[in-house]
């Protein structure tokens, strides 16, 4: 687990409903610090927590953005569980802003 | 440990999930209708038997696959039915899910037949709802291949 002050965090992806921008086994840099600033924008890519289970988190990229709330989509629809789903997802649950793909 | 060694301890959070419970997109009631068979066929050889050993099995079995039942519902309810069905649809979608969950429950820990066969009834109307949303898929096929496998 990481160091909880750590402004940049590391992820490895799993699941495949952002292919073929990522994949199964890429890794992500996220940018914890990213949305302090500034607010989230349609085509940024973020980590957030998931709306119902605790422990896990989701990759997905904002389609639009209402106020605080984001709605999340993946790249692959057919494939792809996210706001169609479980609806918009609250600027605070966002962990951060993926910055960097590494496979 | 190196310095990379440590960077990685740092900053590694874990896994992120590009979720999606079943990427195949291979959705299928007749998974839980097998599962409700074999609840009801083990609930009838419990009646069945005299051998105190085979009824305990036939027990097991029965909460095993009325677990299976849940699980193949639950996947069918939360990840295969999308809000555009639920427009389509004339049945209220969640509470037959609802009902069909209650129902393998009962059937788990009961072994009154009727609870079994309420069980299957529900799967049935579940399989019949998911064959609207599929051109063509046929789910009185299931139905009557399970039906030849009732004990």
């Amino acid at each position: 687990m990481a160091f909880r002050f750590s402004p940049v965090f590391r992820y490895t992806v799993k699941g495949k409903s952002m292919y073929p921008e990522y994949r199964q086994g890429d890794w992500v840099l996220v940018n914890r610090l990213a949305y302090f600033f500034s607010s989230p924008e349609p085509g940024d890519d973020v980590v957030f927590h998931h709306p119902v289970k605790d422990d896990m988190k989701l990759i997905k990229r904002i389609d639009r953005v209402s106020g605080s709330r984001c709605f999340v989509r993946g790249c692959n629809d057919d494939f792809s569980t996210d706001s169609r789903d479980f609806g918009p997802v609250d600027q605070s649950d966002i962990v951060g802003k993926i910055v960097y793909k590494g496979g | 440990m190196n310095i990379n060694d440590t960077l990685t301890g740092l900053i590694d959070d874990g896994d992120v999930h590009a979720h999606c419970d079943l990427f195949c997109g291979v959705y299928d009631p007749a998974q839980a209708r097998i599962e409700a068979q074999s609840v009801y066929n083990s609930a009838k050889i419990y009646h069945n038997s005299n051998d105190e050993v085979e009824k305990q099995r036939a027990l097991s079995i029965k909460e095993e696959r009325a677990e299976l039942v849940k699980h193949h519902l639950w996947v069918l309810w939360t990840d295969y039915f999308k809000p555009k069905h639920l427009d389509q649809l004339d049945e209220d979608i969640h509470t037959l899910f609802w009902k069909a969950t209650k129902a393998a429950g009962e059937a788990k820990k009961s072994v009154d037949l009727d609870d079994s066969q309420r069980l299957l009834d529900l799967v049935d109307e579940v399989g019949k709802v998911f064959a609207k949303t599929k051109e063509v898929y046929d789910y009185e096929a299931v139905k009557r291949n399970m039906e030849h496998q009732s004990k």
